[in-house]
Order: structure tokens, then C-alpha cells, then sequence
């Protein structure tokens, strides 16, 4: 940047510090999501560990342990699996119903239908996880309630619990794997469906054998997201899951002898406890071990979806 | 359907791959129509139970089960507050990854970063304000529960977004008005601040819209930072810290967590229907700014 040498004397050209002192301050700007980061990383790790050093809980017991108490012992493995279970739960809904309206948006809508429709999906995205909770709340867990006890024949269920949590997760994931898995399948180049309808095979043979294992990974992508949203929300799940220590389902005595009652999730534990946890016991000790665990079940997610991103074709 | 056996011929098999193609179409239509209808249900029932408790009196009281005055205040001065470190940080660091990043090891870390700080979930992001702003890391109280610990929690959250809906503002701008910019001889930060960002305020609007009603709607991030009081007596303040106040979003759902009275139900529709009615509100604009943006460079 030194150019200007008719003097004898180096000078700087007019405006190259401005340029520098530009490039510095948007180099600078764009760091600040890796600092944020490591910031998070540091944080909750190095908090998560007292657990072990500070409150000296083995983890053996800390991640097998069933039994939850604030005061006395502290074991996660109820909630652990009350997460997994919702994340399955609302995948086996959220799945199929997603692919079947990427598909139609993409390859049955007419197309005056096509654009009005996406937007509505789209706009949907939007809508606050609390709406989604309340929504569980006043309509979900009664119309569950009402089911269940009918066909049980008397009042053995609140409704609260996995079923409700899992089916207000799947309308708030099902925009989300949606919208991907139509990119994908835009992405799959004419010439392969034509290819197909050339061989003489119907729209459905080329949507299921060619449309979307080609599309596949980038489905894929969308579903591991939808798996990520899943696991973290926690006000819509908070409203609906019932927040009590026991596992998500169960044997019962009544019909249909599978107890689907009042359970938790990892996030909700954290929302309704960290409020009674002093800085240092080892309930506050616990709930930021809790969030490591989140923060590297979601971190190992986004390797994933990752590596199906890698794998795209198209 | 009801007979099993194979079809014989090559014709009756082709007669049934039209058959299950028609049923595989209709399938989808029913899938569609089945959803739209559940998530025009879930606006639409809530709509239709939080309307008739709505009245003037709902929007000026400062009763905790009856009004929202504080709440729609502290709504809309986090989300300033927080939208003005996110614009800033967010398009610069966006201007960063369009106009000066090279293919290459920075900008692979760089996708790390946004796309893993996103997936992390909205309340471990309100854990650590709390920890960072809220108390001194741990070690007694720095700002307490109040609005800004609150602002910069949500602006942490909802950084990457912003960073990728600035990305896409700024990649929509086409190469030629740059290339115009630079054959005149202006500099790369002239063509910076007068060609590309002045050409992709539309976009920027539109992106600055939708991240705006992620921060209207966010709840979770906020519990633990801006904290879950009502703050009735002298709400209408600017006081940035050691002033708790509670959002729309985070109002839902105290009213919810706090052994709900009917009177509290009442209360907890009617926000939703004037939480509803601005993150919608705020959504469309958006749209309406992506649609200009669209017009503007395809010449229509």
C-alpha cells in the first residue's frame, strides 16, 4: 500500500487505511461467531464438570442412575431416555407426513397450487414455540385425556406425557423437514425423472426409485435438523410432557396396558429446575451437565447432517 | 385390492401400476390437505378463544393476569436493543464471507461456526447469559435479571441467522453492479458501502424481518435472563439492567407455569392472539420486502 515515493519519504495512498481498517472491522465481525463458540463450549463444559470434581458424583451413577432428587442423589438416565423417546416419537410422525408434503408441493401439486403452498409452510416457521405449547395444552392433552379414558373406561390418564409432547414437536419440525426436503428434490436434475418416465414407469414408481433416493441426502440433511429441533425445544414440550420423574412409558393396569403418563424431557428438566439450584450445590452443578450432554448429542447431529451434505450429488 | 394373486398379463399389471398411481396421488393430496388444515387450526382455534378476551383495557393495564402494557413495552425494547449488535455484527460479518473470503480454511470454519452455534438449543443460550450477564460467571450478580441481559442473549442466539439471511441478501446482489463499481475506478470498500449494501437493503429488510420475529417469539433463551417478573410498578422505564421484564413469548408462559387461574387463561389466549398477529405481521413484510428485491433485479 505504500506507493507514493516522489518525496523520498514513504506516504500512504489516500484511503488505503480506511480499506485496512475496513477489512479488519468485517474480518473481525465475522470472527465473532467462532468466539461465541468456543465461549459456549468453555462455559457449559468446564461448568459441566463439576459435577464430577466438585460434587463428586461418579458418572457411571450421574448417567445410569434413575433416581432424582435435588437434595440427595442426582441420576439423569429417566430424562435421558425421555428425550430419545420424544425425538423417535415425533420422527415416526414427522417423517413420513414431511416427505409426503415435499413430494406433493414438488411433483403432484398443480402449479398454481405450488408457490401459495410453500409460502404457507414456510410462514409456519415462524409461528413461536410457546404458541405450539399452548396450543398442546388447551386442545392436545384434553382430546389425548378424553381418548385414553374413554377407551380405558374411567379416569386413568391426564394426557399429559410423550404422546402430546411428541405430537406438538412433529407440526413444529414438519415445516422444517418439509421446506428441505422440497430443495432437495428441486435439486434433482429433469432428465433423470424423464429418464424414468421414458421407461415407461408412473409418476409414483419415479417418485419412489428415482425422485427420492436421488434427493436422499438432502432429505436427510433435514430430518437429522428436524432431529436437532426436536431435542432442544423445550416451552412447547414443557406445556405438554407433565415434568414428573418417571419413565415416558410403562405397563399399566388398565387398557391399553402401556402407561404413556406424565414424564420429562432433558431441556424441560433444565427450565423447571434451574430456578431452585444455588450456584455451587450439585442439583446447579447437574443441570449444566445436562446441557453439555445436549450441547454434544446436537454438536455430533450437525457432523452428521454434515456429512450427508458431503454426499450430495445433486 | 382385494385380490392378492399376481396379475397375468403385462397389460392387468400395467392396469394396476395406473391404479396405485392414482392412489399414491390421492394419498398425498389427503397428507396435505390434512396438515394445512392442523396448522390453520392451531392459528385459527387460538385465534378464536383469545379474541372476545381482547379489549383496549387488555393492552393498557399493567395487571399481571389481566393486561400486557409491560409486556408489550419490554417486547418491543428487547427486540431494539438486541437487533442492534445482531445488524451490526451480522451484515459485517456476512459482508465479510461474500466480499473478502477466499475459498478456504476460514470460510470452512466460519460455516462451522454459524451452523453449529445454531443448532445449539435456545436454553442452554439462556443458561449462559445467565451466567455471563445475569451473575458475574457465577460468582454474585453482574446485571441481574433484566432487558439487556436478555437483548444480548437473543442476539447471540439469533447471530447466525442473521448472518445467513445477510449472506443471501448480499449474494443476490448480481456481480455486474460491482464490476460497474470497481470499472470507475471506486474502491473495494466505496463499492462496499455505496454499490452492494445500498442494492441489498431490500433483502437485508426482509432477513432483519424474519430474525426480528424469531426474537418476538423466543422464550426459552429469555427465562433466565430477562427473567419472568411482571414488573407492574414502573414498567414503562428504559433502565437497561437490574430491571427484570417479561415478554409477550415469556408472559404465555408464566401465566402457564404460575398454577393458572382462569382469569390467567383468559389472559394467556389474548397474548397469544397479539403474539400471533406480530410475528405474522412481521413475516409478511418480510415477504413483501423479498418480493421487491425480486423485481428489482430481474428488471419486471
Amino acid at each position: 500500500m505504500i506507493t507514493n515515493l516522489s518525496k523520498g519519504r514513504p506516504t500512504i495512498r489516500k484511503g488505503a487505511t480506511a480499506e485496512f481498517l475496513g477489512h479488519l472491522w468485517f474480518a473481525l465481525s465475522a470472527l465473532v461467531v467462532v468466539v461465541l463458540l468456543v465461549l459456549v463450549y468453555y462455559f457449559v463444559g468446564s461448568q459441566s464438570f463439576q459435577t464430577f470434581t466438585q460434587s463428586h458424583i461418579s458418572p457411571a451413577d450421574f448417567f445410569l442412575s434413575s433416581n432424582w432428587d435435588a437434595q440427595n442423589h442426582l441420576g439423569i438416565s429417566y430424562f435421558i431416555i425421555g428425550s430419545l423417546s420424544l425425538v423417535l416419537l415425533s420422527l415416526v410422525f414427522a417423517v413420513p407426513i414431511s416427505l409426503a408434503v415435499a413430494v406433493f408441493i414438488s411433483e403432484i401439486a398443480p402449479k398454481w397450487l405450488k408457490y401459495p403452498l410453500l409460502r404457507a409452510i414456510e410462514l409456519f416457521l415462524g409461528i413461536p414455540s410457546v404458541i405450539f405449547g399452548l396450543f398442546g395444552l388447551i386442545v392436545i392433552v384434553p382430546l389425548i385425556r378424553n381418548f385414553l379414558n374413554l377407551i380405558a373406561g374411567g379416569i386413568f390418564y391426564n394426557g399429559y406425557g410423550l404422546v402430546p409432547a411428541a405430537v406438538v414437536v412433529t407440526f413444529m419440525i414438519l415445516p422444517t423437514v418439509a421446506t428441505i426436503a422440497y430443495d432437495a428434490m428441486q435439486a434433482v436434475p429433469r432428465e433423470l425423472r424423464e429418464g424414468s418416465y421414458a421407461l415407461g414407469a408412473t409418476r409414483r414408481q419415479t417418485i419412489s426409485k428415482v425422485l427420492i433416493p436421488a434427493a436422499g441426502p438432502g432429505i436427510m440433511t433435514g430430518v437429522i435438523l428436524g432431529i436437532a429441533r426436536a431435542l432442544g425445544e423445550t416451552v412447547a414440550v414443557a406445556f405438554v410432557i407433565g415434568n414428573s420423574q418417571h419413565l415416558p412409558f410403562g405397563l399399566s393396569n388398565y387398557f391399553p396396558y402401556l402407561y404413556i403418563g406424565p414424564t420429562s424431557a432433558l431441556t424441560t428438566q433444565l427450565l423447571f429446575n434451574f430456578k431452585e439450584a444455588t450456584v455451587g450445590s450439585p442439583l446447579y452443578n447437574a443441570l449444566w451437565t445436562i446441557s453439555f450432554v445436549l450441547l454434544v448429542i446436537s454438536a455430533i447431529l450437525v457432523a452428521v447432517s454434515r456429512a450427508f451434505a458431503a454426499k450430495r450429488i445433486y | 385390492m382385494n385380490s392378492k394373486k399376481a396379475p397375468k398379463t403385462a397389460n392387468q399389471r400395467h392396469q394396476r401400476e395406473l391404479k396405485r398411481d392414482q392412489h399414491h396421488a390421492v394419498i398425498h393430496w389427503l397428507v396435505t390437505g390434512f396438515v394445512l388444515l392442523v396448522l390453520l387450526y392451531i392459528i385459527g382455534y387460538t385465534f378464536a378463544a383469545g379474541f372476545k378476551n381482547l379489549s383496549l383495557n387488555f393492552f393498557i393495564s399493567s395487571d399481571f393476569d389481566r393486561g400486557i402494557a409491560p409486556q408489550l413495552f419490554n417486547t418491543f425494547y428487547i427486540l431494539i436493543l438486541s437487533m442492534i449488535p445482531m445488524l451490526l455484527i451480522g451484515i459485517s460479518a456476512a459482508v465479510y464471507i461474500v466480499e473478502y473470503a477466499k475459498q478456504g480454511t476460514m470460510l470452512k470454519i466460519l460455516r462451522f461456526a454459524t451452523e453449529t452455534l445454531s443448532s445449539v438449543p435456545s436454553i442452554i443460550i439462556g443458561l449462559l447469559g445467565f451466567l455471563l450477564f445475569v451473575t458475574n460467571f457465577g460468582q454474585g450478580p453482574r446485571w441481574e435479571f433484566s432487558r439487556l441481559a436478555g437483548a444480548l442473549t437473543l442476539a447471540i442466539l439469533n447471530l447466525p441467522w442473521m448472518m445467513r439471511t445477510a449472506e443471501d441478501a448480499l449474494r443476490a446482489v448480481p456481480a455486474s453492479l460491482r464490476e460497474a463499481s470497481y470499472a470507475l475506478g471506486a474502491t473495494k470498500l466505496q463499492t462496499i458501502f455505496r454499490t452492494v449494501l445500498p442494492a441489498a437493503i431490500p433483502g437485508l429488510m426482509t432477513g432483519a424481518l424474519i430474525v426480528s420475529g424469531r426474537v418476538i417469539g423466543e422464550t426459552a433463551a429469555l427465562i433466565y435472563t430477562s427473567g419472568v417478573a411482571g414488573s407492574s410498578n414502573g414498567w414503562f422505564n428504559f433502565n437497561l439492567i437490574h430491571v427484570p421484564g417479561d415478554t409477550l413469548a415469556v408472559h404465555i408462559y408464566t401465566l402457564f407455569a404460575d398454577n393458572p387461574t382462569p382469569a390467567a387463561q383468559q389472559g394467556q389466549t389474548a397474548t397469544a392472539v397479539v403474539l400471533i398477529a406480530l410475528v405474522l405481521g412481521v413475516n409478511l413484510l418480510g415477504r413483501f420486502f423479498e418480493r421487491r428485491l425480486t423485481k428489482r433485479f430481474s428488471g419486471e
